[in-house]
């Protein structure tokens, strides 16, 4: 029996491991997916909020402010990256001042630091690519932009490292409490190194935390009665730009929000691109996230209100994020219901959620401990070094890195400079990658201006040595999502040709 | 390839010794990025120029550049008078330059170009590595445009990948990345690939061309899909991808030809598990760019003179990083003149810059290659260049600050195939502008 069993390894669930890591607690994180960080982690803006946007006395708003002050400590002990590059949410008309004056009230309500108003000239010398039709702007210096892939990483990696328990390819079909333990019934999905694969088990935990994002809602409803709510996905679709127009803003550009949202930002992002989105379109399906025409047509009209002159052939990806949002009562649905003790719920987490995940980690695991009478490990490892990349490399770095180690003078990604020694340490992770997304997504090998199309096969023979697997069964990403249909010769039908034309 | 040549092996050790923890320096006189055919061609020409310190800097484990995969035939008609596959081409090229003893640095990635110049260059056996050279020459090649560049809607699976990727899986790897095929583009790579597929036993289902007109040759047209008996659709495009982890179905639209904007409610949901792109090469010009090199809008490739020299002096620029071709025998040629440019170069110092001639492409003409001609220039000066149109009995006029100064007639020119032209040096010289136009003598359809 497991003290704990997290149920989702994406930024929530990474989190609560992280800080109960610390106790001398018997913990597992199952994921259905084959990586961290697959759903709604994965793909949003990366924006750390500084905390004016949520109404005072939530949840959203006491775990933001909260989640917002532990961020740059966190980035610097766990080795993730976060720059403050502070938030403008800008009025493009005076009809649009009492807007960002409302906000500037309730960010001082719910206690973030440094909000004022930025009058036109300060703001487009700050910013010269802004609309000049910009009149002011709220300034929240304490916003930031951060990797969420990478924090969830580092939460889950040094989890890791202190004894926590991954495994992926495992979905939690139910949870029931008998006799004051947590049966959570999984069936095993995984990759073709799964021993376990096509089968099911009942897990029995003490507590379970319920951080599986968009199927939170669901087990939910397996586990109280109490607890009512409906988890709807809803879709963020977004553009990213060629590195090139990365510095074209230095903070984080909102509009004015809606009710749907903060509306579409233009920011850069971690890596240096520029990100513009998201629009927000409810799903049917926690599956759906395509983009459409529709929606990449209006994410650019909108933020051309921002930037008049976006660049939108330089965009080099689209993509669409789901978050999981509760319509009837949008804050986060946090903690036990009273019919479900130990069940603890990270539910409706959407926005601020990426903000406040380390915030609700450490009260929960807190919490959790207290409830457990758990005592902090004797020894624990507190500090991760963060990953190293030879992009990011001085030339006397490299020179000792590669004669450390002659793989890291083999690039690999041409177009991010990602060479064979940093796929290789993401492989033998605490939590190895396993696919090539979460290949991808560690290197940064296959996110650059060929998105892949020259380093995928050597990434794939270097997935395949590294666990075993043949080369045809590499997979993208989640189950299905195979790369290939085998090897040459997997097919019977030969083709009947027509000569003709030939000569 | 009889030419009797001694090693230069001893040398090329000689330049390689490698302190590895520090930084190493390498001192050559002619530094090449790239051991595709054009860098290929570049190193022996320059060597049988008389620049024998010539290295190769490769950033992957063979030389051959993108011939490695190309298994098909149809390479060397102009460049051997044979007709070979791509890896017996690049086999040639590559045997010339080890009899040259060219040294060839494999895994040997380029970081950046530095003044001086300098490149800055890592591997597993050069460590960290300065190389100082006399002239580099430019030969990176180009690579294919990707879906996010064409921002297709849709959902994100497995089973997206461009011509050339999946090339490289069949033909490298021995893997295949579809059964049930859609490919968008009907580039010379896309074609070749959508036969391949179906040799090996998959159904390509119909290839979609954007505008009316194929971007590949006619030849591989005829060769690849109609022999297989693989539609081709013009004025049609993927407006939509379906499937959750693998593709499951494309949504494919017509295009309006006027427009050439996808015509809504015209979407047709095809079946199938995989995509495949052909919709374009772009020169692999990072390293060009981030040294400050001025570059061409038109052919996206840097802007050179007639002896393939870039905007900084000393540092040359051939093959498909210039621009893109369609034929490998004129990278070679192109890499050759690169070659004997620098040469040249490295024992008498760069050609007079002034007064420089301006090439620039006029009505139907998207660029030309070279941009600058110099007062140096002697003979005729090969001028290539793509048209936007088709057109049929055109006439190729050359006007010099307005006046033309000579026209040629050709049977056809279309924008999938490259065109060229000669003019005299002494029509150039003392103009400011030199501007070639395209004019179609019969009406398209």
């Amino acid at each position: 029996m497991h003290d704990v069993l997290i149920i989702g390894a994406g930024i929530a669930g990474s989190a609560c491991a992280h800080f109960l890591a610390r106790y001398d607690l018997d913990v597992l994180v199952i994921d259905a997916e084959y990586d961290i960080a697959v759903g709604t982690t994965r793909a949003n803006s990366g924006i750390v909020h500084s905390g004016y946007d949520p109404e005072p006395g939530t949840l959203k708003a006491k775990y933001n402010i909260e989640g917002a002050h532990m961020y740059p400590k966190l980035a610097e002990e766990l080795g993730f990256e976060f720059r403050k590059n502070g938030s403008l949410i800008v009025a493009f008309s005076e009809e649009e001042r009492p807007a960002i004056e409302k906000l500037l009230a309730r960010g001082i309500e719910n206690g973030v630091e440094g909000l004022r108003i930025m009058e036109s000239e300060e703001l487009h010398q700050k910013e010269p690519n802004l609309n000049p039709d910009a009149v002011a702007a709220l300034w929240a210096p304490t916003g930031g932009i951060v990797d969420p892939y990478g924090a969830c990483l580092a939460f889950a990696e040094t989890a890791a490292r202190n004894g926590v328990v991954f495994r992926f390819g495992t979905r939690a079909e139910d949870v029931e409490l008998k006799d004051g333990i947590w049966n959570v019934t999984v069936s095993y999905n995984g990759d073709a190194t799964d021993a376990l694969k096509g089968t099911s088990e009942v897990l029995q935990a003490r507590i379970v935390i319920n951080a599986a994002g968009l199927d939170s809602g669901r087990l939910n409803g397996c586990a109280s009665k109490a607890e009512d709510f409906k988890i709807t996905p809803r879709v963020g679709e977004y553009l990213l730009l060629d590195k090139a127009h990365g510095t074209a803003f230095d903070s984080t550009i909102f509009q004015v929000p809606t009710k749907n949202g903060k509306g579409v930002l233009v920011s850069p992002t971690i890596e240096g691109n520029l990100i513009i989105g998201p629009n927000a379109v409810v799903r049917e399906s926690a599956d759906d996230t395509w983009t459409t025409n529709e929606g990449l047509a209006q994410i650019l009209r909108e933020a051309s209100k921002t930037w008049t002159k976006i660049p939108s052939w330089d965009a080099i990806t689209n993509f669409a994020g789901l978050r999981p949002t509760c319509v009837e009562s949008p804050d986060f649905h946090l903690g036990e219901p009273e019919d479900a003790p130990g069940f603890f719920n990270i539910c409706g987490f959407d926005s601020p959620g990426l903000t406040a995940a380390p915030a609700v980690g450490k009260d929960f695991a807190e919490r959790i401990a207290e409830k457990l009478d758990a005592t902090e490990k004797a020894e624990y490892i507190d500090h991760r070094d963060a990953p190293r990349h030879i992009a990011k490399m001085t030339d006397e770095e490299l020179a000792a890195a590669i004669a450390e180690d002659p793989a890291w003078g083999a690039v690999v990604c041409r177009c991010e400079c990602v060479s064979e020694a940093e796929i290789v340490e993401a492989l033998r992770s605490p939590v190895p990658a396993k696919t090539a997304d979460a290949i991808k997504w560690r290197t940064r090998a296959g996110m650059g201006r060929c998105q892949s199309g020259f380093c995928l096969p050597i990434t794939m023979q270097l997935i395949a040595k590294e666990h075993g697997v043949d080369l045809a069964d590499v997979n993208k990403g989640r189950d299905g999502s195979f790369l290939t249909f085998g090897h040459r010769g997997c097919f019977d039908r030969l083709p009947e040709v027509e000569m003709g034309g030939a000569q | 390839m009889t030419t009797k040549l001694t090693t230069n092996a001893a040398k090329a050790q000689a330049t390689k010794l490698t302190v590895l923890g520090e930084i190493n320096h390498m001192e050559v006189d002619i530094a090449i990025v790239g051991g595709g055919a054009a860098g290929l061609a570049a190193a022996n020409a320059a060597y049988d120029a008389g620049i024998t310190n010539v290295a190769i800097f490769e950033r992957e484990t063979a030389t051959g550049g993108i011939l490695k995969q190309c298994i098909h035939n149809g390479f060397g008609l102009h460049r051997f008078k044979e007709e070979l596959s791509g890896p017996e081409y690049a086999a040639r090229e590559h045997e010339a330059a080890v009899e040259r003893g060219i040294q060839i640095n494999y895994q040997a990635f380029v970081l950046s170009i530095e003044e001086g110049p300098l490149l800055r260059v890592i591997s597993p056996t050069l460590g960290m590595t300065h190389v100082h050279a006399g002239a580099i020459i430019l030969a990176m090649g180009s690579r294919e445009r990707t879906r996010g560049m064409l921002q297709i809607p849709g959902t994100r699976p497995a089973g997206i990948y461009t011509a050339g990727t999946a090339q490289h899986m069949i033909n490298l790897e021995g893997i295949i990345p579809g059964r049930e095929v859609v490919m968008l583009g009907s580039g010379d790579i896309g074609l070749i690939v959508a036969r391949r597929l179906a040799y090996e036993g998959a159904n390509v289902k119909m290839v979609l061309n954007r505008s009316h007109f194929s971007g590949g040759l006619r030849r591989n047209i005829v060769q690849c899909l109609d022999d297989y008996g693989i539609p081709l659709r013009l004025l049609h495009t993927i407006t939509n991808v379906y499937g959750k982890n693998r593709v499951e179905a494309v949504g494919v639209s017509q295009v309006d030809k006027a427009t050439k904007k996808a015509i809504p409610g015209t979407e047709e949901i095809i079946p199938c598990d995989t995509v495949l792109l052909s919709v374009g090469l772009i020169p692999e010009n990072e390293l060009a760019r981030a040294a400050g090199i001025v570059m061409d809008r038109g052919s996206k490739g840097a802007l050179v003179d007639q002896t393939y020299q870039t905007s900084i002096p000393g540092i040359f620029s051939a093959g498909n990083v210039l621009h893109i071709h369609d034929l490998v025998d004129f990278v070679s040629e192109e890499g050759e003149g690169a070659g004997r440019a620098a040469a040249e170069y490295v024992k008498n110092g760069g050609a007079e810059r002034a007064e420089v001639v301006e090439v620039v492409p006029g009505s139907g003409v998207s660029y030309v290659v070279p941009q600058r001609v110099t007062p140096a220039a002697q003979g005729k000066v090969l001028m290539r260049f793509r048209v936007r149109n088709i057109y049929k009995k055109p006439t190729v006029h050359v006007l010099a600050d307005g006046v033309e100064v000579k026209k040629f007639k050709r049977q056809i020119l279309i924008p999938a195939e490259m065109a060229e032209i000669k003019v005299d040096a002494e029509l150039i010289a003392g103009h400011k502008t030199i501007e070639v136009t395209v004019e179609a003598g019969e009406p398209n359809e």
